[in-house]
């Protein structure tokens, strides 16, 4: 059994060591909000948190993440008040959705550590999170609302 | 019911023929003599239903791929029906072609934006014809001429005596009334959502987790298997590593053994 700490419960699970984290969330612990794109970190789809870190869950390790704060889409605001989650709503920037959960949890490592990024940093940041749909410009609008709800502006 | 193995081709025939097809997948599906229902619930058709709450739902048949379908065919049919779409309990209709198939194509998948443009006159004649058998069944009830009946979101009025009654309130009575064929439709200036912006309905699951995609779903005893590349080619493939510990963890089976 290996233990782990997700969206702030501890979790036990019965896997096998090298079992890429994605799959332990998934398959293990129903939490399907967290998508599989590539599975070679070349997407972004599955990106998670590691103590604050966006790490791609498909090619990590789930031993990577004993001893650390696991946090994904379902546990990224108790009631999905994220102002992400908000400014994703206003903008209405998913249309299939399915690379949305990685998006945001992109984003809001981003946001975490610059809380007012310039186009050009979110641009930087948000990189390796590719969307077949192209929302790209809509994820742009919504940061920078997200980041404007967060210093108490616009909502 | 045999119109329904209809072949495109068959239903392509001829100037008006796409009309035609759309018109007798709405005959098919309306055609009852009566609401097809449980009691307490008003369904005049596989669209919507209404229960004595007042409660209305209306079903999906369109897949929502992100093209906005969850939204856009509630739009149709609660303006038809005279509703307020925040109201609306949207459900997904399940694979169900007797029922939910596109009308022009006769089965139920979905591409090439055929959603709108193939089932626009159907939704919006089920969403009228449900009007005007709610309006029916409160002319029935006040004595009054359907004629002077009208409807706001949710409810049939009629202005001259003031008086109301909840579409939940009519469920019964509404039920029991020969489903219109040929009901009236609106006109472009009494479209309340048709034509207009509305927020999707799709998106807040769509930045919780909550969407549901067909991978994230599981059956009772589903099994799970899992690819196991050797670590770098040439290989024997995986055996010596995922054979040596292939009991644990609740597997149940490995290939090749």
């Amino acid at each position: 059994m290996i233990a782990l700490n997700i969206n702030g419960r501890q979790q036990q699970v019965d896997v096998e060591p090298d079992t890429p984290l994605l799959w332990v969330l998934r398959d293990a612990l129903d939490l399907t909000g967290t998508k599989y794109g590539c599975g070679i970190a070349q997407c972004g789809a599955c990106t998670v948190h590691l103590d604050g870190q966006p790490v791609r869950a498909c090619v990590t390790p789930v031993t990577t993440a004993v001893g650390k704060n696991v946090t994904t889409i379902e546990g990224l605001d108790p009631r999905a008040d994220h102002p992400l989650q908000r400014a994703w709503v206003a903008e209405q920037v998913p249309q299939c959705g399915y690379c949305q959960s990685g998006q945001i949890m992109s984003a809001a490592a981003l946001l975490a550590r610059t809380p007012d990024p310039s186009d050009a940093q979110i641009d930087d940041a948000m990189g390796g999170n590719i969307c077949r749909c192209g929302t790209y410009q809509r994820i742009r609008k919504a940061i920078h609302r997200a980041a404007a709800m967060a210093k108490g502006g616009k909502s | 019911m045999n119109r329904l193995v209809l072949s495109r081709r068959e239903l392509l025939k001829g100037g008006a023929a796409v009309g035609a097809g759309l018109v007798v997948g709405f005959r098919l599906e309306l055609g009852a003599a009566h609401a097809q229902s449980q009691p307490g619930v008003f369904a005049p058709n596989q669209w919507l239903s209404i229960d004595r709450d007042g409660q209305v739902t209306i079903v999906n048949s369109v897949p929502e791929m992100g093209q906005g379908t969850s939204t856009s065919m509630p739009m149709i049919v609660a303006d038809e029906l005279d509703v307020d779409l925040s109201k609306v309990k949207v459900l997904q209709a399940p694979a169900d072609p007797a029922r939910y198939a596109n009308p022009v194509t006769g089965n139920q998948s979905y591409g090439g934006s055929r959603g709108i443009r193939d089932h626009l006159a159907a939704w919006r004649k089920a969403g009228a014809a449900g009007r005007q058998m709610l309006k029916q069944a409160a002319a029935d009830e006040w004595g009054v001429p359907v004629d002077e009946v009208d409807t706001e979101p949710g409810a049939v009025v009629h202005k001259k005596s003031g008086r109301k009654l909840l579409y939940g309130q009519l469920v019964d009575k509404a039920q029991t009334l020969p489903v219109p064929q040929d009901p009236r439709l609106k006109t472009p200036a009494e479209w309340r959502y048709i034509g207009k912006e509305y927020a999707r309905l799709d998106v807040p699951a769509k930045t919780d987790g909550k969407a549901i995609y067909g991978y994230d779903v599981k059956v009772p005893g589903m099994l799970i298997a899992r690819a196991v590349w050797p670590w770098s080619p040439p290989a024997r493939g995986p055996r010596s590593r995922a054979g040596a510990r292939s009991r644990s963890c609740g597997t149940r089976d490995r290939w090749p053994r």
